[in-house]
């Protein structure tokens, strides 16, 4: 909690003939993380990059085949639902008996499909070339062969009338009109001038014979034989799809699995005799390992945990407790915690789904917004996406809960006052009410800020102790510390001359100094005393002095997101009900029932629109909160991902 | 600033952002250096989960071994290229298009010598990349015309065709299509020199890159002479309309001595990774070994270039050039490995 | 410089106007600003999700930073009205 998993680094020497003892318990674990080798550039080291083991190129090249299968079926490994689990020794044996036949079968029918279309496409080309031709009553062999002749065929804007002796044909019954002219070769330029007038465009004249409109026919017919044919064949590829996705899945994940073992050897560094490398367990797992690879190699191994010395380079996995733990995608979408730093995961669990509450307090729109949650579940594979449907329905609760104590239904009053602020405005039937409370509701969103940013510096104090060593650990601290003194010296100064709401009052006590009072002094002398601890670390981060109003402010937005949202979800009431539907109701006419009609599509079209607003405002705005107002006063972020070498069968048994 | 409220700077800025994300997700140094150390059908899976997935996937049932990967290789720098020439707005697009129509005269010079030496039109199909104007349907076609000469008639119209018209006979005869490559060339750097300054906006940077282009094609080509001890008139190999003028080229590669030569260089150019470089390969004498460190520097110098001007031309060019080496980076090492080589050997052709 | 002509009643009536006219314009200029500042930022936040997804969270965020903008001249029109 707070902390990312503790992580141990090892080094694993090893003399190359064990090296595939320890590649498979390594992998069999799946828990170490391996640190890639990187050979520094152009240094003549003793070390270099590994060779893969012996069967990494067969394994290879039967897993091209094997994704090149799945493709041409449209298998797609990740979305393949699990039927059963093949044994891993069954599908290794299938690989030899059973794979080459699909792959033959599968590629013949690529090819016959590749060739059917080559065949479709020639058709249609033809097709479509012969089609202006159709539109005139001559044979194809009629075009072609004169010596004495020039033949013109092209599309033409309209008719035009040409005065040397020649033969025409003209027909508007084709896209861009059709023409047709044979003239002696003597007054070819005279005519060709007349037809680019009339803006001539030549279309070659097909290498074919027979009647255009027979040829044409013909074309068309062979090009829906070949779409038939094409049908055929992929309704046979279906099948291959539906006989063999589970061995062709099993087969992948398999030849991964081996693929990656035979190649985890250019993840090392060698030597002429050895293999070094280096990575990362989980603390409880360390001893494990160590044990299993002794055991298996008889002690022909050496392991020696080193210190951690650079915290960007450890892998970093999250530990949290099971209800938070949905909320580390959002951290990932910002940046994986450090590993020394702390890890605010559990307080975005929390803050978050009570932000998005107050942003969107509604009983109706959180309802909705939990229905969705829970329904989409079905239908989102990635652990990603159901990780964010989890988030979503925390915040859809808190929204329904926050609903309750607004006292809001759809943006309607529930039968009870608002138990907490009220946020009903003075629109339509409502009108005349409370209205809404929207200086308090004020002073509450800036509270939060001052209290959330507050809660952030404290965090960089003690995260500012993780970064940095010695006297700038210091340092650092001072600056946060001079950061907090400044903001509240701020706020202290501004309640000793206003009352404010909901927040002390200060403007009473006695006048000390120039007609300034205690409060004010203290606030001066803390603002002060802010401003020299900031400076201290670096002057130039005064300049950034506004954003300490600009982001108590900005924690404004709790409210007036919300109003907005409200506002329209009475608007919409209103219009749909209070203008359509209501008056109707009144003495219901068969105009009036269309009319009512017209006003529930009115108010579902609205509803819908502002839940949707209201996902992305409550969500967005919550989350920015985070990010923006509340990570950059303590986080960093940047970790890399803990990813063991290893995998999870999905498709297999052992 | 004032640029930044207008419309069309958002498309730069939404494209010039899309090439610089593309560049990122480049094969990094690390995985040359892996790769080196697999065999053939590893590299192609290596490759088969990166960038070039869905090549490898769709043509693994079609081919198999160098093929697969040259295949895999050639489609995916075509359709890299035509869907960045779709994406990039207005003027870019046309500095792009002006660019990528290199790629034309490398087709056409394939098919114009997959012709004389009567090579088979699958064979001569499966080395073009249409990532040009001409694309796939207008190569097949010309694949499909019987002589050179019949290729070349068939590209009438084409803007490079009166080079072609020109030099194809002086081709023919002597069996070379050297000299003519070399004038094609030379008419396509011609051809940019003029797109970039006959106005259109941004044509100023564009004209940047291509000055740097052609000094480094060009100190390369001199180099490459010297490896090959050819002395003799260098005039009609060179490019002009770089910032070298040719006859100073050509004084140049009278100098016997190598570091005589290099000095000389030296004291011509200004560019301080360039004058690194050339202080680097001093000792050199591997020719393909200062070629990749001359193109380094011409990335580098392109990607510094790129920084200064972040919503121009450059951004994509840079990563244009950036992916052509990478393509060529992976071919060589599928060939290598194809025909054997050790690794080590191999590391010293690649752009990394 | 209030006319002879008028009644407290109108004189409140017009401030009235005038608030809800400052609170409309509080809104709709920083809106504009708003959109002036994330028209950048949201055209290069496109581009990187089209060739990335991954960024899809992260330049979300970018593009509502100047969000901030707007909400400080709804909070000022809220003030204003109620």
């Amino acid at each position: 909690m707070l902390r990312p998993e503790q992580m141990r680094r090892l080094l694993i020497a090893t003399p190359k003939g064990e090296i595939e003892t320890i590649i498979s318990e390594l992998y069999r674990h799946n828990v170490y993380h391996i640190e890639d080798f990187v050979p520094e550039s152009e240094s003549a080291e003793a070390l270099s990059i590994g060779h893969p083991l012996p069967g990494a190129s067969d394994a290879a090249s039967a897993l091209i085949k094997v994704r090149a299968i799945e493709n041409a079926c449209g298998i797609d490994p990740d979305n393949v639902e699990i039927r059963t689990k093949l044994p891993a020794s069954k599908v290794r044996a299938m690989i030899e008996t059973d794979l080459p036949s699909i792959q033959k079968e599968v590629e013949d029918l690529v090819a016959t499909r590749s060739k059917l279309e080559a065949r479709q496409k020639e058709h249609e080309q033809r097709a479509r070339e012969l089609e202006p031709f159709a539109a005139v009553p001559l044979d194809l062999e009629l075009y072609r062969g004169y010596t004495r002749f020039t033949v013109f065929t092209g599309h033409i804007m309209h008719d035009v009338s040409i005065d040397v002796p020649h033969e025409k044909y003209f027909s508007d019954k084709v896209d861009g009109n059709m023409i047709v002219v044979v003239v002696a070769n003597e007054h070819r330029e005279e005519v060709e001038r007349t037809l680019l007038d009339a803006g001539f465009q030549v279309i070659p004249i097909p290498e074919e014979t027979g009647a255009p409109a027979d040829r044409l026919a013909a074309h068309i017919d062979e090009t829906r034989q070949a779409n038939t044919e094409i049908a055929a064949v992929n309704e046979k590829i279906a099948g291959v799809r539906e006989r063999h996705t589970d061995l062709l899945v099993a087969c992948d994940e398999l030849l991964t699995a081996d693929v990656e073992r035979a190649e985890a050897p250019l993840r090392f560094a060698t030597t002429e005799e050895t293999f070094i490398t280096e990575g990362w367990v989980p603390g409880d797992q360390a001893e494990r390992i160590r044990d299993a690879l002794e055991r298996v190699t008889g002690g022909r191994v050496y392991i020696e945990e080193l210190e951690i010395e650079d915290d960007s380079r450890v892998p970093v996995e999250y530990e949290n407790p099971s209800f938070a733990s949905p909320t580390q995608v959002l951290m990932d979408i910002y940046a994986r915690p450090r590993y020394s730093e702390l890890d605010p995961t559990l307080m975005v669990a929390v803050v978050f789904p009570i932000f998005f509450g107050l942003i969107l307090g509604d009983v109706g729109y959180g309802a909705i917004l939990l229905a969705l949650s829970l329904g989409l579940r079905k239908f989102l594979k990635g652990d990603e996406g159901r990780m964010l449907l989890k988030v979503l329905s925390y915040a859809s609760i808190s929204s329904i809960i926050f609903g309750i104590l607004y006292s809001e239904f759809f943006g309607a009053a529930l039968p009870w006052p608002a138990l907490f602020f009220s946020r009903h405005l003075n629109i339509g039937v409502a009108a005349g009410g409370h209205g809404p409370q929207v200086a308090e509701l004020m002073v509450l969103a800036i509270w939060i800020g001052i209290l959330h940013i507050t809660l952030g510096r404290i965090l960089g104090m003690v995260n500012a102790r993780k970064f940095h060593h010695g006297k700038h650990a210091a340092k650092a601290a001072i600056a946060n510390a001079g950061w907090l003194g400044t903001m509240w010296g701020i706020i202290i100064m501004i309640w000793a001359f206003y009352a404010i709401p909901l927040m002390p009052d200060l403007t009473g006590l006695p006048v000390v100094v120039m007609g300034f009072n205690v409060a004010a002094v203290a606030g001066a002398v803390l603002l002060v005393a802010g401003i020299i601890g900031i400076a201290q670390e670096n002057p130039l981060e005064l300049v950034e002095l506004p954003s300490i109003i600009s982001h108590v402010l900005s924690y404004a937005r709790l409210v007036a997101v919300g109003l907005s949202s409200v506002a329209i979800a009475m608007v919409v009431n209103f219009i749909a009900i209070g203008m359509m539907i209501q008056p109707q109701l009144e003495a219901i006419t068969p105009v009036g029932v269309i009319i009512i009609i017209f006003g529930i599509l009115v108010l579902l079209l609205g509803h819908l629109l502002n839940t949707a607003l209201g996902l992305l405002g409550g969500g967005l705005h919550s989350i920015r909160l985070h990010y923006v107002e509340f990570f950059t006063k303590f986080y960093k972020g940047g970790g890399k991902k803990y990813n063991p070498f290893g995998m999870k069968s999905k498709f297999m048994e052992e | 600033m004032a640029g930044i409220s207008s419309g069309l700077a958002t498309n730069y800025i939404y494209a010039c952002t899309r090439m610089r994300v593309r560049r990122s997700l480049l094969i990094p140094r690390e995985d040359y250096l892996r790769m080196l150390n697999m065999s053939l059908p590893e590299i192609t899976r290596f490759i088969g989960e990166t960038n070039y997935r869905s090549e490898i996937d769709e043509l693994g049932t079609s081919f198999s071994g160098i093929n697969l990967v040259e295949e895999a290789l050639s489609w995916n720098l075509a359709k890299e290229y035509q869907s960045i020439l779709e994406l990039v707005p207005g003027e870019l697009k046309y500095f792009t298009a002006s660019y990528l129509r290199r790629w034309d005269i490398q087709n056409v010079v394939t098919i114009l010598r997959g012709k004389m030496q009567g090579m088979r039109p699958g064979k001569i199909k499966e080395v073009l990349i249409p990532a040009g104007k001409l694309d796939k349907i207008a190569l097949d076609r010309l694949i499909a015309e019987e002589s050179p000469e019949r290729v070349a008639e068939a590209l009438k119209g084409e803007r490079f065709y009166p080079v072609i018209e020109r030099e194809l006979p002086r081709a023919m005869e002597t069996g070379s299509f050297a000299h003519l490559e070399n004038e094609l060339y030379k008419g396509y750097y011609a051809r940019l020199v003029a797109d970039a300054t006959e106005g259109v906006k941004g044509g100023e940077i564009f004209l940047k890159y291509i000055r740097l282009e052609i000094d480094i094609r060009n100190i390369q080509n001199l180099f490459r002479l010297r490896a090959g001890h050819i002395r003799e008139d260098v005039r009609e190999l060179m490019i002009p309309g770089g910032s070298f003028k040719v006859e100073e080229l050509q004084r140049l590669s009278g100098l016997e001595d190598q570091d005589e030569f290099i000095d000389a260089l030296k004291r011509q150019v200004k560019m301080t990774p360039l004058l690194n470089a050339l202080e680097a390969i001093r000792g050199t004498t591997a020719i393909h070994e200062i070629e990749v460190a001359l193109t380094r520097v011409q990335l580098d110098q392109m990607e510094r270039m790129s920084k200064r001007y972040p919503f121009s031309i450059l951004p994509v060019i840079v990563y244009l050039e950036e992916k052509k080496y990478e393509v060529a980076n992976l071919r060589a090492l599928a060939r290598g490995k194809e025909a054997g080589l050790p690794g080590e050997r191999l590391q010293g052709y690649l752009v990394m | 410089m209030v006319d002879v002509g008028m009644t407290l009643e109108m004189v409140q009536a017009s401030q009235l106007g005038m608030k809800a006219l400052g609170a409309g314009l509080a809104v709709g200029l920083t809106g504009i600003g708003a959109g002036v500042a994330e028209m950048a930022i949201g055209s290069a936040a496109v581009g990187a999700t089209a060739e990335n997804r991954d960024v899809f969270g992260l330049v979300l965020l970018l593009t509502v930073i100047p969000e901030t903008i707007v909400i400080f001249g709804l909070v000022v029109a809220l003030l204003l009205l109620f």
